[in-house]
Parts: C-alpha cells; sequence; structure tokens
C-alpha cells in the first residue's frame, strides 16, 4: 500500500516535470519564432468634423480635425539599437481603425531610422464625431 | 486486471516523458540556432532600445470634389465656364452646376504655432485640361490675426499680410509653397479659408475629375 502511493507521487512528479518541459519548450519556439524585442502602444484620433485641422502635438498620434471624405497624416520616426535587423510590424484597434491602413511590415537595421506616415482617411460616409483607437509598433526579431 | 491498468499508466508515461524531452530538446536547439548563440542575452543585458517618435509634421489632404460644384457642361456659346467658391457661376456660360458659397477651412487644432505649406497635385492643365484652363486658390484669414509672422521662439508677430496669396486669386502650386510662416493655436484666431477658383474650357476633359490639396503643418 505504502509502496504504491509513493509510486503514485513519483508518478506525479514526473508528469509535472514533463509539463514543465513542454512548457518551457513551447515557449523557447514561441520566442525563437514571434519574439518581439519591445513593442510602443501608441493613442490614435481624430475628430470627424465640417472643418479641417491640424494637430502637430506629439503625445500621441493625434489626427486633429477630418472632413468626411479628407485625409490627415502624420509621421512617426522608427528606430532601434538593437545588434541585429528587427522586423517592424503594426498592428491599430478601436473604432478609428476602419479609417487608418496599416503602414507594410519593414525591416531595419540598427542604427538607422525610418518615417512612417500614418493616415486617417475619413470616407465621405463618416458620421461627424470622436474616433480614438491605438496603433502599435512590434519589433520583431527576424 | 490490475496488472494491465498499471502497464497502461507506465506506457502513458514513458510517451509523456518521451514526448517532453523531444519538445524541449528541439525547441533548444532552434531557440539557439534562431537567436545565434547568445544575442537574444546580449540584447537584454546591453539594454538596447528601440523607438518611435511622433514628429511635430501633420499634413492634411483635401479632396477637391469637397467643394463640389456636382456635374454640369460648358454652354455651347461660351468659352468656358469659370466657378468658384464664393458663388460664381454665371449661367450664360454654365449649366447644371452647383453655386457654391463657402471654400475650405483649415484650423490649427493644436497647441502649438506651426508653419504651413501649401500644393496640389494637379495643376489645372492636368486637372481640367483643354484650352486656356485655369485652377486657383486664394486664402483670407477667417478669424482675424490667425497667420502671423514669426517671431521670436516659437511665438507668432501679428503681420497682416503674413498670410499669401490674400486678395485675388492666384494659380495653384505644384510644389509645397509656405502660405503661413506661423499659424497660431490660440482659438479663436486659428482658421484661414481657402476659396477655389476653376475655369472649365469648353474643350476641357469630361467625366468625373479630381484634385488634392495637400496642407502641411510643421510646428515651430
Amino acid at each position: 500500500m505504502k509502496k504504491t502511493k509513493k509510486k503514485r507521487e513519483l508518478n506525479l512528479a514526473l508528469v509535472l516535470v514533463c509539463v514543465s518541459l513542454i512548457t518551457v519548450g513551447a515557449v523557447l519556439l514561441f520566442f525563437s519564432f514571434y519574439a518581439v524585442y519591445q513593442a510602443y502602444d501608441l493613442r490614435m484620433a481624430v475628430v470627424v468634423s465640417d472643418t479641417s485641422g491640424f494637430n502637430t502635438d506629439t503625445e500621441f498620434i493625434n489626427f486633429g480635425k477630418a472632413m468626411p471624405g479628407n485625409s490627415n497624416s502624420r509621421v512617426i520616426v522608427v528606430s532601434h539599437d538593437y545588434e541585429k535587423p528587427l522586423l517592424i510590424h503594426f498592428k491599430k484597434s478601436g473604432n478609428i481603425s476602419s479609417f487608418v491602413p496599416l503602414p507594410d511590415d519593414f525591416y531595419l537595421e540598427p542604427g538607422l531610422s525610418r518615417e512612417v506616415t500614418i493616415t486617417a482617411a475619413v470616407p465621405s460616409t463618416a458620421q461627424k464625431s470622436s474616433y480614438d483607437g491605438r496603433l502599435t509598433v512590434y519589433f520583431r526579431r527576424i | 486486471m490490475r496488472k494491465t491498468r498499471e502497464d497502461l499508466s507506465n506506457r502513458t508515461l514513458t510517451f509523456l516523458v518521451a514526448l517532453a524531452l523531444l519538445i524541449s530538446l528541439f525547441s533548444t536547439v532552434i531557440f539557439f540556432s534562431r537567436s545565434s548563440g547568445v544575442e537574444i542575452n546580449a540584447a537584454l543585458v546591453e539594454q538596447a532600445r528601440a523607438r518611435v517618435n511622433i514628429t511635430s509634421r501633420a499634413s492634411i489632404n483635401f479632396t477637391i470634389n469637397m467643394i463640389d460644384w456636382g456635374s454640369g457642361y460648358v454652354n455651347d456659346t461660351a468659352l468656358y465656364c469659370q466657378l468658384n467658391s464664393e458663388g460664381l457661376n454665371n449661367p450664360a456660360n454654365c449649366t447644371n452646376f452647383t453655386t457654391v458659397y463657402e471654400g475650405l477651412r483649415l484650423e490649427n487644432d493644436g497647441n502649438r504655432n506651426v508653419q504651413v505649406n501649401l500644393s496640389s497635385n494637379n495643376s489645372a492643365i492636368q486637372f481640367l485640361g483643354g484650352t486656356s484652363p485655369l485652377y486657383q486658390w486664394k486664402l483670407a484669414n477667417n478669424e482675424s490675426d490667425s497667420c502671423g509672422s514669426r517671431g521670436i521662439g516659437s511665438n507668432c508677430v501679428t503681420n497682416a499680410s503674413a498670410l499669401q496669396y490674400q486678395g485675388a486669386y492666384s494659380t495653384v502650386s505644384t510644389s509645397p509653397v509656405e502660405i503661413c510662416p506661423c499659424f497660431r493655436a490660440n482659438n479663436p484666431s486659428d482658421l484661414v479659408n481657402i476659396e477655389l477658383q476653376i475655369r472649365i474650357p469648353s474643350d476641357s476633359y469630361s467625366g468625373l475629375r479630381e484634385s488634392t490639396l495637400t496642407a502641411v503643418g510643421t510646428a515651430i
């Protein structure tokens, strides 16, 4: 009886070790293929109204005011000093995201910077309102 | 029966151990081969950084069917039809076009004074075609003193003539031209009108014509 209990405990320990090994392996695989060195989450906002207006503030990607059918753009500068080229990838969210086409992914060498234009293209059917969302810039290993 | 269960359990356990070893070995090899040894650690230890900066530059693209004169045609007896955003629409020359009473409004919606450039993506001949077409703009302060001269630092100085292309219509420029050296950010002095005028020759292009005006503001 005592022997069986000990065997069960040993089995349980083995199962735990196996689960840990599989988890570590999965995490390593994940990092190998999808490693994100860094990610920046930037707020985006546009107000659809009867006038068009700049907003050059740099706290977030503020497109200012846009008339339906027009487009407003902001420029961000992306750079890094990691030791190898990284893949720059973008994601968007929020109710502004249907107005903002995502920039294409690109590779960026260390020490170099690249300007990326982010545009809010407001459709002529858009309701006059405030639209908000987020742009996430991922620096991924290649 | 009990022995069979124990055998099955042992077999499952052996399979699990083998699988775990295989996955961990495989992933370790992949990880180190892809990260070229120590680079991922180096990246973390050296505190390399990635940066994203938002520039203080903003641009606006106005699509010029926004000032919507609609569709129409030049009368048979006329050489051209001239329209502008201040109500010009002569029925002796133009038929079916919509009379427009308001042009574009450009506002400095931010907290910083900006320098503004304006350009068009096409000229009169590219936009309208035909013989002697016109495509012109005219600017005005909608709210007084919206555009001034550059002062000390980022300040604007009152100057009624700082805004370019005031008073009379001028041909649009296809390369960026400075229209305002210091466009104020403070309400209620932050609004400029852009009026537009076109002359459509009788032999102009037909179909939907479109032009884009781009205003670029750079914080000063």
